[in-house]
């Protein structure tokens, strides 16, 4: 790939970035900062106290935790998980509507005008990062008050997601437009990347051998969630080093 | 693009004497001179889209006043809207230019009660569409803003002279090999 790239780049062809996430989980520490800024950053609404005590919360990215050990030496191992946006995507095919796809940059899109509900992807995806909307979405005064008009308000009867913050990759891609330059590494970044006090975080063009998320993912420390499904994830986790 | 407002206006023609003969029909003592006058108050009214609380004449600052679209909507080569100007904007030259006009009038009426002028929109998308729509990318691509709004030059209120619908917005894209993933607009 890294060939690829540079053959491109000598060929002053415009390449098409391929977008992926590396997240340490050396230095995740469980703060859910990436889920709060994921939340503002997507308009992702709040469920209310009586449905988020029957579990039925919406996060685009949660923390999931692992324990190891039993009381009191309990060491516990944090892990983000949000939409993988795989290259064979099990939530792809099982639309019969095509509101998901995988576009040229390598993203998971999902398009909610598309979307009528039928709910398959959610139900096939390994990850269990697809929520249906069963209502309508709502905010506690005042968040009400904070949407971001960069994304749009999904209605109730559609599934989303996490989109890799599409509209910050868009936006990024117009602001070196209008300042014609090239799209630099860590010019994207997403509200969760962006947040992560831990800098556990990287995102970037894993097609560009010289980005940080490139480097990160030949450092013989990258694995993929649920590998052996074969779903390709864009999401790499660095496990510790032995 | 320049036929488009004549069309519009020779459309409503017959349809207005249409609605004259229809009444004249019920005979005089069913429909009052007032009535008639206000139903074609109402058809002159549709025509030209007057919900505006002042009557601005676009083909007037355009032809007459030498003044660019982006002089007033700056943000159309720059952001991701338009935008509409502030009342200040109008009232540097409104102070002091064609100040008894009538519709100039109204316009500082708003002025001296420090309060800006409630344009109606025109164009836009609706919040179900979920369409994120972008100005600057396409000013940049040298779109002319007539081929999306219409010969507002010659227009006195901007009336929405084109209809923007997927299909539009999707056929430009591909005449000027422009994206057309669906993820470049719907997000």
């Amino acid at each position: 790939m890294a060939e690829q790239a540079t053959q491109q780049a000598e060929q002053g062809a415009e390449r098409t970035p391929q977008w992926a996430m590396a997240i340490d989980l050396d230095r995740c520490t469980g703060c859910e900062a990436c889920v709060v800024a994921c939340a503002s950053e997507n308009n992702v609404p709040t469920a209310g106290e009586d449905q988020a005590a029957m579990g039925r919360t919406k996060h685009w990215i949660r923390i999931d935790r692992y324990y190891e050990g039993e009381f009191p030496d309990i060491k516990v191992k944090y892990r983000p998980v949000m939409c993988q946006q795989c290259d064979e995507a099990p939530c792809e095919p099982v639309c019969p509507v095509n509101a998901t796809y995988q576009n040229a940059e390598g993203l998971n899109v999902q398009i909610y005008n598309r979307c009528i509900g039928t709910r398959y992807c959610a139900n096939n995806c390994p990850y269990t990062v697809r929520f249906f909307n069963w209502f309508a979405p709502e905010w506690a005064e005042p968040l009400n008050l904070q949407l971001n008009p960069d994304v749009s308000i999904r209605p109730s009867g559609v599934v989303e997601k996490c989109t890799f913050c599409a509209h910050k990759i868009k936006r990024a891609k117009l602001d070196a437009d209008a300042d014609g330059r090239d799209l630099a590494d860590g010019d994207v970044q997403p509200a969760c990347v962006q947040s992560c006090p831990a800098e556990a975080m990287v995102f970037g063009d894993m097609s560009d051998a010289d980005s940080k998320v490139a480097r990160q993912l030949g450092s013989g420390r990258a694995g993929q969630l649920l590998e052996s499904l074969g779903t390709k994830p864009r999401v790499f986790y660095l496990e510790k080093a032995d | 693009m320049k036929g488009k407002p004549a069309a519009r206006a020779s459309r409503l023609g017959p349809a207005s004497a249409a609605g004259l003969s229809c009444t004249s029909l019920w005979g005089e003592f069913l429909v009052s001179p007032a009535m008639l006058l206000a139903l074609l108050l109402l058809v002159v009214q549709t025509a030209s889209a007057a919900e505006q609380p002042i009557g601005f004449s676009h083909t007037a600052h355009i032809e007459k006043a030498r003044m660019q679209c982006t002089d007033c909507h700056e943000g159309a080569t720059s952001r991701d809207s338009a935008g509409l100007p502030s009342i200040r904007k109008c009232m540097l030259c409104h102070q002091f230019i064609a100040t008894d006009l009538p519709e100039v009038v109204r316009l500082s009426e708003y002025w001296e009660r420090k309060r800006e002028v409630p344009w109606e929109r025109i164009y836009g998308f609706a919040k179900t569409a979920a369409v994120q729509f972008r100005h600057a990318p396409h000013a940049r691509a040298e779109i002319a803003c007539s081929q999306c709004h219409g010969d507002v030059a010659s227009m006195t209120v901007a009336v929405k002279a084109v209809t923007h619908t997927m299909g539009s917005c999707i056929q430009c894209h591909r005449e000027n090999s422009a994206t057309d993933d669906c993820l470049a607009c719907h997000y």
